[in-house]
């Protein structure tokens, strides 16, 4: 299969992970009327991709791919060691457990399609969290780590923008413009982030983590995040 | 978010201690403090816990100033510490004609807990003027069995005189290990242009932060007490306040204009997670402000005299 059609099919959302099942809490803040126009959701959209976690995890791409390359050739003892550990380190980041269980759901399921369509990883681990398992789909796929990235906020992107559609402030042609206007920062946050050591990064998204963490309150839910 | 932290010192102050349980069943400790950091004399609460104020003689810190506190609880050892008054971070940026750009102040405090071990940290709150840089890194090691309580209350900008964060910056790196596990890690960095954005601080300058990690998972319907205990204790203080549970333990968000209501909601939730493990309650520290003690208890809103400054 060619690289593009590669990507294509990891971005899809007919992708079976449970993508459509989480707001991250954008839930609340529509809600409390804190996400009233388009134009709040794609700055809040913005702020993660410039500031928030994401940003991390992306970064944490590479290397992670790299890992699980040593870990399937077993080429480096250590591999598997260094992935499970960076992989804590970002899941420890989310501080809602609603966040930590959407991470490690949408991770196995990737991970045991994955198995199913011929690519196991070593043991038949699938105890690893999404931005891993995106990895691993990059290497069974041959997706290079540019476009890992891309596609990973790609993606995410497009699964917030879902989200915020049904959650009514925007309509679906608002949705796709927004997602059109995102790709700037999209693209320009996948060239920047390559080489970049995820531990050296910052968030700066106070905000994303207090919504995430009152979503468990809620009184009544259609996400589950 | 290039630029690093400077590394030259002006004045390094720590305070290094061991807590042990001793044999009659008391938690003493061993350390000792370097200036402009001091021990003051700690007392024994009648359950054993070693109580434990800590003093900044300086009062603050300017950028190049740096504070090490390095901490070891032993099994079985019960040990409570504060400090005596808010920490202050002076402006730098744009002060001096030799380094325009500012000078980081560092505060390091590394913990390791071994099993069985209880260890509460809840320093009084932060304020960073206009202008000041602070890293702050908090380095916590859990075994599994013992308890950390850790609290966390920063004041961006001395809001009650109109000041934001100017220039500043003040940027936290905590992570927590439990066994071989990180529980939490946080790597948080804000300056001005993210206070009024609500993906950042929402235009508020207070941000509180509640870590317990429990010696072990708590039984669902304790979990869910817990939980509900401490939305309720939200009644009457302002600000926007969310708490979870932590796998084990509980995490507790504060963002608003007051750092008394923080301290109150913190001070509450205390209370609810030393019930849960069967301890005794704890008291108001003697060296917090005491007019507060009785609103912490109380739900009834808070009077103006006794409003946080904004």
């Amino acid at each position: 299969m060619s690289a593009p059609l590669a990507l294509l099919q990891l971005v899809s959302p007919a992708l079976p992970v449970g993508a459509f099942s989480y707001s991250e809490g954008l839930e609340v803040l529509v809600q409390r009327g804190q996400l009233a126009s388009p134009q709040d959701v794609g700055d809040w959209l913005e702020a993660e991709l410039r500031q928030g976690v994401v940003r991390l995890e992306t970064a944490a791409l590479e290397p992670m791919q790299q890992w699980l390359q040593q870990w399937q050739t077993a080429a480096e003892a250590g591999a598997e060691a260094q992935l499970r550990d960076l992989d804590g380190w970002l899941l420890a980041q989310r501080e809602a457990l609603e966040l930590r269980q959407q991470q490690r759901q949408m991770g196995r399921s990737l991970l045991q399609l994955l198995a199913e369509l011929g690519w196991p990883l070593p043991d038949g681990a699938l105890d690893l969290s999404w931005p891993a398992a995106w990895c691993w789909a990059g290497c069974c796929l041959g997706v290079e780590a540019e476009a890992l990235r891309q596609g990973y906020l790609f993606s995410w992107v497009a699964n917030q923008i879902s989200a915020a559609v049904r959650l009514v402030p925007l309509g679906p042609t608002q949705g796709q413009r927004l997602q059109l206007a995102l790709a700037p920062v999209i693209d320009s946050q996948a060239k920047a982030l390559a080489g970049v050591d995820p531990h050296q990064l910052w968030s700066s998204g106070v905000g994303a983590g207090l919504a995430q963490l009152q979503h468990a309150e809620l009184y009544s839910r259609l996400f589950r995040s | 978010m290039t630029d690093t932290p400077n590394q030259l010192p002006p004045w390094r102050g720590s305070v290094s201690l061991d807590f042990e349980l001793a044999a009659d069943g008391t938690t003493q400790w061993q350390g000792g403090a370097r200036s402009p950091l001091k021990l003051l004399r700690h007392f024994t609460a009648g359950d054993g816990r070693c109580v434990m104020p800590l003093l900044h003689t300086a009062g603050g810190l300017v950028g190049g100033d740096q504070l090490e506190i390095a901490l070891h609880a032993a099994a079985g050892s019960r040990s409570f510490l504060t400090s005596v008054a808010a920490q202050k971070i002076y402006g730098s940026r744009g002060r001096s004609r030799v380094q325009p750009q500012g000078r980081w102040a560092q505060i390091t405090l590394q913990a390791e807990l071994e099993a069985g071990a209880d260890l509460e940290w809840l320093p009084q709150e932060t304020v960073v003027f206009a202008g000041a840089l602070l890293e702050q890194q908090q380095q916590i090691t859990v075994a599994p069995g013992a308890s950390w309580l850790g609290a966390d209350v920063v004041r961006l900008g001395r809001t009650a005189r109109g000041e934001d964060l100017g220039a500043g910056r003040f940027c936290n790196s905590l992570s927590i290990r439990r066994g071989e596990q990180w529980s939490v890690v946080e790597r948080l960095s804000l300056e001005q242009e993210q206070l009024p954005n609500p993906h950042g601080m929402g235009g508020e300058p207070v941000l509180g932060t509640l870590i317990w990690i429990a010696p072990e998972p708590l039984e669902n319907e304790q979990l869910a007490q817990l939980l509900k205990g401490g939305r309720a204790d939200r009644e009457g203080l302002s600000g926007t306040m969310a708490i979870g549970p932590l796998e084990p333990g509980l995490i507790a968000r504060y963002r608003g204009g007051s750092s008394q209501a923080a301290r109150l909601w913190f001070f509450r939730l205390w209370r609810r997670i030393r019930a849960v493990q069967g301890l005794s309650e704890p008291s108001w520290p003697r060296t917090w402000p005491f007019q507060e003690a009785e609103l912490a208890l109380n739900p009834e809103p808070a009077t103006t005299a006794t409003t946080a400054a904004r």
